[in-house]
This record gives structure tokens, C-alpha cells and sequence, in this order.
């Protein structure tokens, strides 16, 4: 290759100047640079770690809310089973209840309508010996004439006179 | 004197008393004959002078109403009588 | 066939022959009292029957040449010269089982339009109460389910208590209130209440309300009202006895309220005046002492031989302006076997009911207690005792020292805690348990205003978790050490609750 040179002054010199600037990179950039590298590092590690806490939590907290939410349902349906032990309870003691109002509503009937029947008994008999005396006022109103009253009264005022004796 | 006494006792009795009579009711209206027997034989019984009325409603025997008294020996009271056994109608 | 042989029978019984009657003649009718002339053999409290209307009487007065009765009706139709005959009977009522649940008038007619009732049984007005032989101790409760009685004044099943006070205290109301009580009463006493005097509508109220709770199944309610003749304001007393003597007989309990028996001596001074009998003191007559003994005798506990029935009677008392040294209360506080004060103004304090315990008293005492109710009476007595003792000297002191201030703190709690409203019984073992918590102190954390609610919330947790308690205490009518235990358990566990809202 022709006109290609390497101009060793130049080159001496750049390696001297890289040198110099390697030298003073490493006393004043370097430590700086790597210090800070390193506290980003840190610094990223750390927030890993918080991270990695924070999900641990996390999942602590929901494992501690699954265990409420479950306690919470079982406390419910315990409120629930008892609720409606109770109420059973109280439709057994309405049923209860109930049964002996109709059974005590039965009797009742029973016995009115007994009672009803002798009332019945009672009131045609009644009415029948309304008739046979008005029957017996209005034959006796026809049989009885002055002659059979005149024998009837003398007789009555013999016994009278008698009771007074 | 004594029974004297008893007498003029009685009449004032009498005279205090005032309307001492009694009532005689019968249902028919009898001839006199009859009804003074009656009369006669009622006030025999009951020592004081007895008056006749007639009501058809006794329908027979007689009710006597005395001033404490009423002695019911009609046809009417012997139904009455029965009646109330039996009850109120 | 039985019909033929009865009317046959109806046949052979007319025979014409002369019957003997006893008469009389109206002289003159005043105000439902007649005098008649004539009657000379008839007896005193004899029946007698007015010919023209129908309509009966009843003898009252005998006099030497006339007779003085009162008539059990409408006498507007009777007339000068009016035949009148004698009945032959003393007066008598019907009685009976069939009588319960009827409202009644004071010669056993219905008024409730429910129809004739059909009795046998028929017992008279005027009865001579049991003799010493046939009594026994009152030793049986009768339970009012009001804690300030059963607890301070109780009442035993035989025994007379007065209820006194003005026309404004609710004294009929908590007498209505113990006849409400004994639906729950595993030994429930028949119940009759005598209204004297009463409106008609007042009537009708009260025997809707006891049909609404269920206690007319138990009860009769004899009606004396205001529109009906003073004679029979008068019977009415003893025809309310008179039922209640049927079931006691029988070897049943009975109560019989007399409200009010100042209305009953108003209409005996006014018969006696008609009747001319001589006036005495207050215009009353001489006997109007022997008006309510008489009445107040026959309420007696029976011994075993003669079935072991009671009459328990409550007769209540009007008092003016809370005058409880006047005429009639004083004859009627004698004759009773305690009384218990319904004080006005205690009630305008706000205490319901309004008993005044320093003027109330009970003669039978803890005879007439359970067990469990005598062992929490004597220590609440003793609380109320010195509290109503340091509230008296509150008036001259300004400060108070802590124990003085804890022991009126406790009476002022005890005292609301006895509070309860008229018409709603509590039952005995709620009773137990609610002046159980005052007189141990239960209540002294609890503010005033909240120790109702605190009373509610113990009786509802007992019920819902602990109502073995109130089983125990109903059965063995006692309050052992283990129910007490228990009890105490339960009284901590709600205060916690009160504290805990509290801070």
C-alpha cells in the first residue's frame, strides 16, 4: 500500500497522551465513576431486595385476607345455620301451636253443636206445650158451661172451706 | 159486757179499716140465686163482706182478691201454673 | 216418643184447685225503690215479682206496715196500686263455667249479644262468708307481673288487697294488669271483674283489650253501668262474688275486682235515703260499714276438707285529693287484709306505677312469696329502705361522701328498674331476675336513662342463650346458688358490652 505511514512521533506521543489520560482517568474518573457504578449497583440491589420484601408481604397479606374472608365465612354460616335452627325452632313451636288451637277449635264446634242440638231439643218441647195448653184454654173455654163452672166453683169452696177448719 | 166490749171492738175495726172488702171474679154471669149462694159461702170463709165481678178471661172457677191476698182457684190459673213450670214462653 | 210422654205429662198437671198467694200493693215508686203495703210474711232480700209488668224485685226494708224493695228493671212502668206478689226465693244468680268469657249483667243476663247462657247452677246474692273452721292460712301467691307488688306488697290467693287513689291514678289499669298476668299462671285463677259505675263505652274498651290479649278466656265481666238503675250498682259486688264463690267451692281459685266500690257505697247511701233509713255521718247509713265486710268475708283460702279453693278480692277505693283518712277508705282499709297507695304525685314524678311503698303494706307478707322472690325482697326492701332515708336527707345536705353517693346512686337504679308500663305484665322469673341484677349491684355502672334497656337486653340473652335460667327459676320457683351463678355469668358479660361502648 503506498502513501500509508505511521508517524511514530504521533504515535509515541498519543500513547503517551493516552497514558497521561489513562493515568489521570484512573486517580480522578475511574474511582468516581466505578464508586458510582457500584452505589447504583447497591442502590439497584437494595430496591430488588425492598421489592422482593414487598412481595413477600404482599403475599403474606393476602394469604392473611384469605384466612379472615374464610374465618368470616364460617362465622356467616354458622350465623346462618343457628338463624335458622331458631327459626325452625319457632315454626315447630307455631306448628305446635297451631295444632292444638284447631284441635281446642274442634271441640269447641263439638261441643256447640251438642249444646245446639239440646237447645233445639228444648225449644220444640217448649213450643209444643205452648200449643197443647193453648189447645187445652181453647176446649176448656168451649166445655165448660155456667153449669159445669157453678159445680166446679161450689166444689172448689167446699175444699177452701175445709183448709180454713 | 164482755162480749159486748168484743163487739163494738170489731165494728171499729170495721170503721178504721177503710174498703175492707174483697173481690170474688168469676167467668159467667150467673142468676142471683146462684151467685148469692157463692157470695154467701165466700164471705163465710173469708169473715168480710165479698164483692162479684165477672171476667170471661178466667174461664172458670173463681180468683178471691183479698187485701193481702189472692187465693186463684180459676181455669186460667191452674194453665198459668203449669205454663211457669215449664219455663217462660 | 219422649215428646208424646212429656206433653202427656204437661196434660196430668192441670188441675183446678185454689193456690194461695201472698200480695201486695204499690204504694209509691221513686227512683227504682218502691214501697209496697201488704207482703206481711215476705223475708228480707225475698224476691218479689210486679203482676202487670213482670218485672222483679228485691226486699230491703221491713217495716211495720209496708215493705221497702228495689226494683231489678225498668220500674218507669210500674204504677201506684200495682199488684205485687212474692217470689219465694231469696235472690240467686245463675253460675257456672258457662259464664266465663260472657260480659254479664248483676242477675246473670248476657249483654254481649252472644246468646241466653245456659246454666245450672244458681247461687244466692247474699251469702254468709266461710266460718274460722273452714279457712286456712293464705299461703299461695297470686302473681300480679307487677315487680313492685310482687316483689314489696305481694298478694297471696285469699287474701283482701285495696287498691286506693285518685280518680287520676291508673289503679284500674294495674288492677286490669294483673288479670292479664295470669294467662301465664300454670294455676289460673277464674277471673271476674265487677265494673260499678262505669261508662258503657269504658266497659266495651276494657272488654275488647282483655279479648285482644287472650284473658277473656278466663275471665267475666260483670257490667254494672252508669245508665243502669242504682240497684243494680248495688247487687253488682255481690253478684261478682257470688261467681266467684262457684269456683272456689269447686276447689279452683278465683279473683274478683271491684272497680270501684266507692260507686257501690254512693248507691247504698242513696237506697238507704229513699228508703228512709236514718242518715249518719257523711249522709251514709249506719251500715255502711257492714256493706263492704260483708262483701269483703267471703273471700277467704279454704282448708282441704272444704276443697282448697280461694276468692281472692281486689276492691278499689276512690280517693279526694289523696285523702286516705276519709270515711270509706278508712272503713275499707280496716276491713282488708292490706292496701297498696297509687300516689299522684309520684306518678307526675314519672314512677309508674305510682305505689307509694312507705303507705302500702301487705299483711300476709312473704307468706304470700316464693323462694326466690323472698330471698331478693328482703335485700331490696333493705336498699330502698336507705335510700328513700338518704334521699330525705338530701334536702339539707350539699355534699355527699362516696358511699352515701354509691347507695343512692344503686336505690335510684333499683327504683327505675321497678318501673314497668300498665297493661304488660312481666312474668314471675323476669321479675326474679331484673331485681336480682338491681339489689347485687349490677346496675350501679349502668347510666339512669339506661338501665330499661339493660333490663331488655338481659331478659332477651337469657332467652336466646342462657333460658335454662328462667326454666330453673320457673319450676323450682327458687333462685338456687348454681341459677344465681349462671345468672351473674350472664349480667357480667352484658356490662362488659355497656363498658366497652362506654370507652
Amino acid at each position: 500500500m503506498e502513501g500509508v505511514s505511521i508517524d511514530w512521533k504521533i504515535l509515541v506521543g498519543q500513547t503517551v497522551n493516552f497514558l497521561i489520560l489513562f493515568f489521570l482517568m484512573k486517580k480522578l474518573v475511574f474511582p468516581r465513576f466505578f464508586s458510582i457504578l457500584e452505589e447504583r449497583q447497591k442502590t439497584i440491589e437494595e430496591e430488588k431486595r425492598t421489592i422482593e420484601e414487598l412481595e413477600e408481604k404482599k403475599k403474606g397479606i393476602e394469604i392473611e385476607k384469605e384466612r379472615i374472608l374464610n374465618q368470616a365465612k364460617e362465622k356467616a354460616e354458622l350465623i346462618l345455620r343457628e338463624a335458622k335452627e331458631k327459626a325452625k325452632k319457632k315454626e315447630r313451636k307455631i306448628l305446635e301451636m297451631a295444632e292444638k288451637e284447631k284441635e281446642k277449635i274442634i271441640e269447641e264446634a263439638r261441643k256447640t253443636g251438642e249444646e245446639e242440638i239440646e237447645r233445639i231439643k228444648k225449644e220444640f218441647l217448649e213450643k209444643n206445650i205452648e200449643t197443647v195448653l193453648v189447645i187445652a184454654e181453647k176446649f176448656l173455654e168451649k166445655k165448660i158451661d155456667p153449669e159445669e163452672d157453678k159445680r166446679i166453683i161450689l166444689r172448689l169452696l167446699k175444699e177452701l172451706e175445709k183448709d180454713e177448719e | 159486757m164482755k162480749n159486748e166490749k168484743k163487739k163494738s171492738a170489731e165494728i171499729v175495726q170495721k170503721i178504721l179499716e177503710k174498703e175492707d172488702f174483697a173481690v170474688l171474679i168469676l167467668a159467667h154471669e150467673f142468676d142471683d140465686q146462684t151467685i148469692k149462694e157463692i157470695k154467701k159461702r165466700a164471705e163465710k170463709i173469708l169473715q168480710k163482706e165479698v164483692r162479684v165481678e165477672f171476667d170471661k178471661g178466667i174461664i172458670g172457677g173463681f180468683i178471691i182478691k183479698d187485701k193481702n191476698q189472692i187465693i186463684d182457684a180459676s181455669i186460667k190459673g191452674a194453665l198459668r201454673r203449669v205454663r211457669d213450670r215449664y219455663g217462660n214462653f | 216418643m219422649e215428646i208424646s210422654k212429656n206433653l202427656k205429662k204437661v196434660l196430668d198437671e192441670i188441675s183446678i184447685k185454689p193456690e194461695k198467694e201472698e200480695v201486695g200493693e204499690v204504694l209509691e215508686v221513686k227512683d227504682g225503690i218502691v214501697k209496697i203495703s201488704g207482703l206481711n210474711n215476705v223475708e228480707n232480700f225475698e224476691t218479689i215479682k210486679f203482676e202487670r209488668t213482670g218485672v222483679e224485685g228485691v226486699v230491703l226494708n221491713l217495716e211495720k206496715d209496708k215493705v221497702g224493695a228495689i226494683v231489678l228493671g225498668d220500674f218507669s212502668q210500674i204504677k201506684s196500686k200495682d199488684i205485687v206478689k212474692r217470689g219465694k226465693r231469696i235472690l240467686s244468680i245463675p253460675v257456672g263455667e258457662k259464664m266465663i268469657g260472657r260480659v254479664i249483667d248483676p242477675l246473670g243476663n248476657p249483654l254481649d249479644g252472644k246468646g241466653k247462657i245456659e246454666t245450672k247452677d244458681f247461687f244466692p246474692i247474699e251469702k254468709i262468708g266461710p266460718s274460722v273452721i273452714e279457712r286456712e292460712p293464705v299461703n299461695f301467691p297470686l302473681h300480679t307481673g307487677i315487680k313492685i307488688i310482687d316483689a314489696l306488697v305481694p298478694i297471696g290467693r285469699g287474701q283482701r288487697e285495696l287498691f286506693l287513689g285518685d280518680r287520676t291514678t291508673d289503679k284500674s289499669l294495674w288492677a286490669l294488669t294483673i288479670i292479664l298476668n295470669q294467662k301465664r299462671e300454670r294455676k289460673r285463677p277464674i277471673c271476674i271483674y265487677v265494673a260499678i259505675g262505669k261508662k258503657e263505652a269504658e266497659i266495651a274498651r276494657i272488654c275488647e283489650m282483655l279479648k285482644k290479649e287472650g284473658a277473656l278466656d278466663y275471665t267475666i265481666l260483670v257490667s254494672a253501668s252508669a245508665s243502669m238503675p242504682v240497684s243494680f250498682w248495688y247487687l253488682a259486688p255481690y253478684s261478682g262474688c257470688a261467681q266467684g264463690e262457684y269456683f272456689m267451692e269447686k276447689g279452683m281459685d278465683a279473683l274478683v275486682i271491684y272497680d270501684d266500690l266507692t260507686n257501690h257505697a254512693f248507691a247504698w247511701r242513696q237506697i238507704a235515703l229513699i228508703l228512709r233509713r236514718p242518715p249518719g255521718r257523711e249522709a251514709y247509713p249506719g251500715d255502711i260499714f257492714y256493706l263492704h265486710s260483708r262483701l269483703l268475708e267471703r273471700a277467704a283460702k279454704l282448708n282441704k276438707e272444704r276443697g282448697g279453693g280461694s276468692l281472692t278480692a281486689i276492691p278499689l277505693i276512690e280517693t279526694q285529693e289523696g285523702d286516705i283518712a276519709a270515711f270509706i277508705p278508712t272503713n275499707v282499709i280496716s276491713i282488708c287484709d292490706g292496701q297498696i297507695y297509687f300516689n299522684y304525685s309520684l306518678y307526675l314524678k314519672g314512677q309508674r306505677p305510682e305505689v307509694d311503698i312507705g303507705l302500702s303494706v301487705s299483711r300476709v307478707g312473704s307468706a304470700a312469696q316464693t323462694k326466690a322472690m323472698k330471698k331478693i325482697a328482703s335485700r331490696l326492701k333493705l336498699e330502698l329502705a336507705q335510700f328513700l332515708e338518704l334521699e330525705r336527707f338530701l334536702e339539707f345536705i350539699e355534699e355527699v361522701d362516696p358511699e352515701t353517693r354509691k347507695k343512692l346512686e344503686r336505690g335510684r337504679r333499683i327504683l327505675e328498674i321497678l318501673k314497668q308500663e300498665k297493661l304488660k305484665p312481666t312474668s314471675f322469673e323476669k321479675e326474679v331476675v331484673s331485681i336480682f341484677a338491681g339489689v347485687e349491684g349490677f346496675l350501679d355502672k349502668i347510666p339512669l336513662e339506661k338501665v330499661r334497656e339493660f333490663e331488655e337486653k338481659l331478659h332477651q340473652k337469657i332467652e336466646e342463650e342462657r333460658p335454662e335460667i328462667f326454666k330453673n327459676i320457673l319450676e323450682t320457683q327458687d333462685l338456687d346458688e348454681k341459677t344465681s351463678e349462671e345468672l351473674k355469668k350472664v349480667l357480667n358479660q352484658i356490662l362488659k358490652e355497656y363498658e366497652g361502648k362506654g370507652s
